[in-house]
């Protein structure tokens, strides 16, 4: 042997990366087999550990069984969820790219001209729903919604033109009063606020702020859903109380880049209805505070289409809208 | 529940077993930068459902331990923070690392964070109801005048002059108005770039200044052999250091405890806080910077005593303080405990007292495999610079690129590689850039709250309480540096001059 142990470990190393180079080309030349194959990508536009992010990651993982793929979730967060939205509308149409739609996409396309539309994409279906609450501190003067009438109140909000700002300023609007509105780094922020005397009331979901409502240190004046909630069959609806505010509520739904094969479109609803029945994922959901509400792709797309002009006229008073360019 | 009973129940083989899993696998994450506690946590969640409640909070706090513990170790033998707060350790670790000293410092950092860590879950075993109304005491105008004070001491103790200090804590701020604005929502200074909306996520830039900007400077030195730290040294604090450490080892508790428990303070703060104050009451206050043992310690504790004094806004009001804290709520809820006043009303004791006397344990492992893990983890330091170099290049960008795989951040990381390069080789200090970056958005944000909250008038700053008394120690603290550093110059020329 003329060669040193030195110098034959050296020649040995292109090999190994000539195997490794090949082997990849390779691995990536695979036929093309009937969807799915391969992994599904979950956009989510929002920071690891929210609650929009643990509910995606929890109706994904019961998703991969029936859609018989692996889904892996990345979370693309920023600028009120235009960045990971405006990737999504971008992403391949072949079901290998998917996505979390919540409600600031609505509100994102008035805000902001430049972020992606309804209609660049396509709906596959809402899995959750979580309706509003208007909450103030129980020592406050205000016992329901008439009581607000002439009021002069400081509202938080987890943003300027976010949705715990427009349901407050629909109402606002309602009652022909005008509040001053503060934005805070989110509803736990807000909340603390809230319980501290700093601010009058917020619109939260009952999720955060439920115990303080049980224990009598909040109170709820009413709800913008359509119709009374199972979590509060006490309290009315601010349209019962004569108030006539849109159904404003946060939800959670899957959307695909627009223009899916139809077959493709079939497999992925159909996986995701039967995800959103099943069992283990409705009772995960319960115990996580989720609250599942199935809509199919069509009525998600019909129930967003008929708010879409309402928050385009609200934040147009609010005089955040910006002229689409 | 009595303490030695509580301790009982939770000093079981299942239990010990969890929570060293989870200190573990923090230390294993928190090697890598960018992979803070709160991205550990969030990405372990998961596996934690099908624990019971105990034993997924145990895990959970494990990995919180140990996470903050293995920040500390890349920034001692590397200069690379895991965390904002991981820039202050950087301080005093890595000159004590370039000396040979990096086991002394790692051990005593371990020490440092233990004590922290105890200190602080006993304050929130004792009085984490009381406390909490006090964090609710927090508005607005409060938060913006600690951010005040915390600004004001990167100002005091960081640089050789003030004028620089204030230079560089300036650039920080500015870059923090870069994005989305914090409370409209509509971009600003992004001169049209969509990316730029993210504005310039601290993270990133600090993982640039630091490290990525350490690797361009060590770059210069010819020698691709030689080592940038030739020895670890041993590990296990001496008596003496311990004894020497422990007044600002509790000084820096009580201030970490303090800011964690209000909600949005933050690590990076506590630490920063710390470090003014062990240098303000130091005997040798030029030590600082150059590897004092005083400078390291101070500020681990304190960020060690956020980790406890954050979960008393969690547990006792359901709010949580930080990022971490928000994704332990998270795995609260899943377990189907909401935190908040009924966890201490008898319906969640079986819990909570259980909770605590396993964050006191997780604290107890941490230090112990933080002391005997502590050598192969720093071996990797005494790799020679040709391998060294590189390696913390790519773990930089990792670090800026992790947590949400957008290629944006790998640009920051790079941009602030170059700004921090130049900032050292022009004596700029690199640190209260970073402070200004970390408390910027808190500064401005509060002070806009506060005025809105207030109709716009700037008085209400002055003329509550709490915050009068956070600006006149702010001006106090500026007023004393500025006549100390002027003293001492003047003491340093008349030197000059005698011996000439």
């Amino acid at each position: 042997m003329r060669t040193t142990p030195g110098t034959g470990r050296r020649s040995a190393a292109p090999w190994i990366a000539a195997a490794v180079a090949v082997g990849t080309i390779l691995s990536g030349c695979g036929a093309a087999g009937p969807y799915p194959d391969g992994t599904v990508e979950l956009m989510i536009p929002w920071s690891a550990g929210g609650g929009s992010d643990l509910s995606a990651r929890l109706f994904v993982s019961e998703l991969e069984e029936p859609l018989s793929a692996t889904i892996s979730p990345a979370n693309e967060p920023g600028a009120n969820g235009a960045i990971g939205w405006g990737s999504l509308a971008q992403a391949d149409n072949d079901g290998y790219s998917v996505g979390l739609l919540t409600y600031d996409v609505l509100s994102n396309e008035i805000l902001d001209p430049t972020s992606p539309a309804l209609e660049d994409f396509d709906i596959l279906a809402q899995y959750e729903q979580q309706e509003l609450y208007f909450y103030v501190p129980s020592d406050s003067p205000y016992e329901t919604a008439a009581d607000l009438e002439g009021s002069n109140l400081t509202v938080g909000t987890s943003g300027m033109g976010g949705i715990d700002h427009q349901a407050p300023a629909a109402l606002a609007r309602e009652l022909g009063v005008e509040w001053e509105y503060v934005p805070f780094d989110g509803q736990a922020d807000g909340l603390t606020n809230l319980l501290g005397g700093n601010i009058d009331a917020f619109v939260f979901t009952p999720t955060v702020a439920a115990q303080y409502v049980e224990d009598g240190t909040l109170r709820i004046l009413g709800t913008f859903a359509s119709e009374r909630t199972e979590e509060y069959p006490d309290t009315a609806t601010f349209v019962e109380q004569g108030y006539d505010v849109p159904p404003i509520a946060s939800f959670r739904g899957i959307a695909a880049p627009a223009g899916l094969d139809e077959e493709v479109r079939a497999t992925l609803v159909e996986a995701i209805e039967t995800t959103a029945q099943d069992e283990e994922y409705l009772a995960a959901a319960a115990e996580a505070g989720n609250t599942p509400r199935y809509r199919t792709g069509e009525d998600f797309e019909a129930y967003m289409n008929e708010l879409r002009p309402t928050i385009a006229d609200l934040l147009q008073e609010m005089g955040l809208a910006q002229a689409a360019g | 529940m009595e303490l030695a009973a509580t301790l009982g129940n939770v000093f079981t083989p299942a239990s010990l077993m969890w929570i060293v899993i989870g200190a573990s696998a923090g230390i294993i994450v928190g090697v890598i930068p960018g992979l803070t506690a709160t991205v550990a946590i969030a990405l372990l969640v998961p596996l934690t459902l099908d624990l019971d409640p105990l034993h997924s909070m145990l895990m959970l706090t494990g990995i919180f331990a140990g996470s903050q513990y293995s920040n500390s170790i890349t920034s001692i033998m590397l200069r690379t923070p895991g965390n904002p707060a991981g820039a202050v350790t950087i301080f005093d670790g890595y000159p004590m690392a370039l000396k040979g000293e990096a086991g002394r410092a790692i051990g005593l950092g371990a020490w440092a964070s233990a004590f922290g860590g105890i200190f602080s879950v006993l304050v929130l075993w004792a009085f984490s109801q009381l406390l909490a109304s006090v964090a609710l005491k927090f508005s607005p105008v409060e938060y913006f005048s600690v951010a005040v004070l915390g600004l004001t001491t990167a100002v005091a103790v960081t640089g050789t002059s003030k004028a620089r200090s204030l230079t560089a804590t300036a650039l920080g701020l500015l870059v923090g108005v870069i994005g989305t604005d914090p409370l409209v929502n509509l971009p600003r200074f992004t001169f049209g770039l969509p990316e730029l909306r993210l504005g310039v996520p601290f993270l990133a830039a600090i993982i640039g200044v630091f490290a990525m900007a350490e690797v361009l400077r060590l770059a210069e030195v010819p020698g691709r052999k030689t080592r940038m730290v030739t020895t670890i040294g041993r590990i296990l604090p001496s008596w003496a250091d311990i004894r020497r450490t422990f007044r600002p080892v509790f000084r820096g508790s009580v201030i970490g405890t303090i800011v964690g428990i209000l909600p949005g303070g933050g690590g990076a703060m506590a630490s920063f806080i710390a470090y003014g104050e062990a240098k303000r009451v130091s005997k040798k206050p030029e030590e600082f910077g150059k590897g004092s043992i005083e400078g390291l310690t101070a500020p681990d504790a304190a960020g060690n005593g956020v980790a406890g004094g954050a979960m008393v806004p969690l547990l006792s009001l359901g709010i949580p303080g930080d990022a971490a804290t928000a994704v332990m709520l998270g795995a609260l809820v899943i377990q189907g405990i909401t935190p908040g006043p009924a966890l201490f009303d008898g319906r969640g004791a079986d819990l909570v007292y259980p909770l605590f006397a396993g964050m006191l344990l997780a604290n107890v492992a941490m230090l112990i495999m933080g002391l005997t893990l502590a050598r192969p983890l720093a071996s990797v330091a005494l790799l020679p610079r040709s391998i060294l170099l590189p390696a913390i290049a790519t773990l930089s960008f990792t670090g800026a690129f992790i947590a949400t795989g957008q290629t944006y951040l790998l640009w920051v990381t790079l941009v602030f590689g170059v700004i921090g390069y130049l900032m050292v080789r022009f004596d700029y200090p690199v640190a209260a850039l970073a402070l200004g970056l970390v408390l910027g958005p808190i500064l401005e944000s509060n002070l806009r709250r506060g005025l809105m909250l207030h109709d716009g008038d700037a008085s209400v700053f002055l003329t509550r309480p709490i915050s009068a008394v956070l600006l006149l120690a702010a001006v106090a603290l500026l007023v004393v540096s500025i006549w100390g550093s002027r003293r001492s110059r003047k003491k340093a020329a008349a030197k000059e001059l005698s011996t000439v």
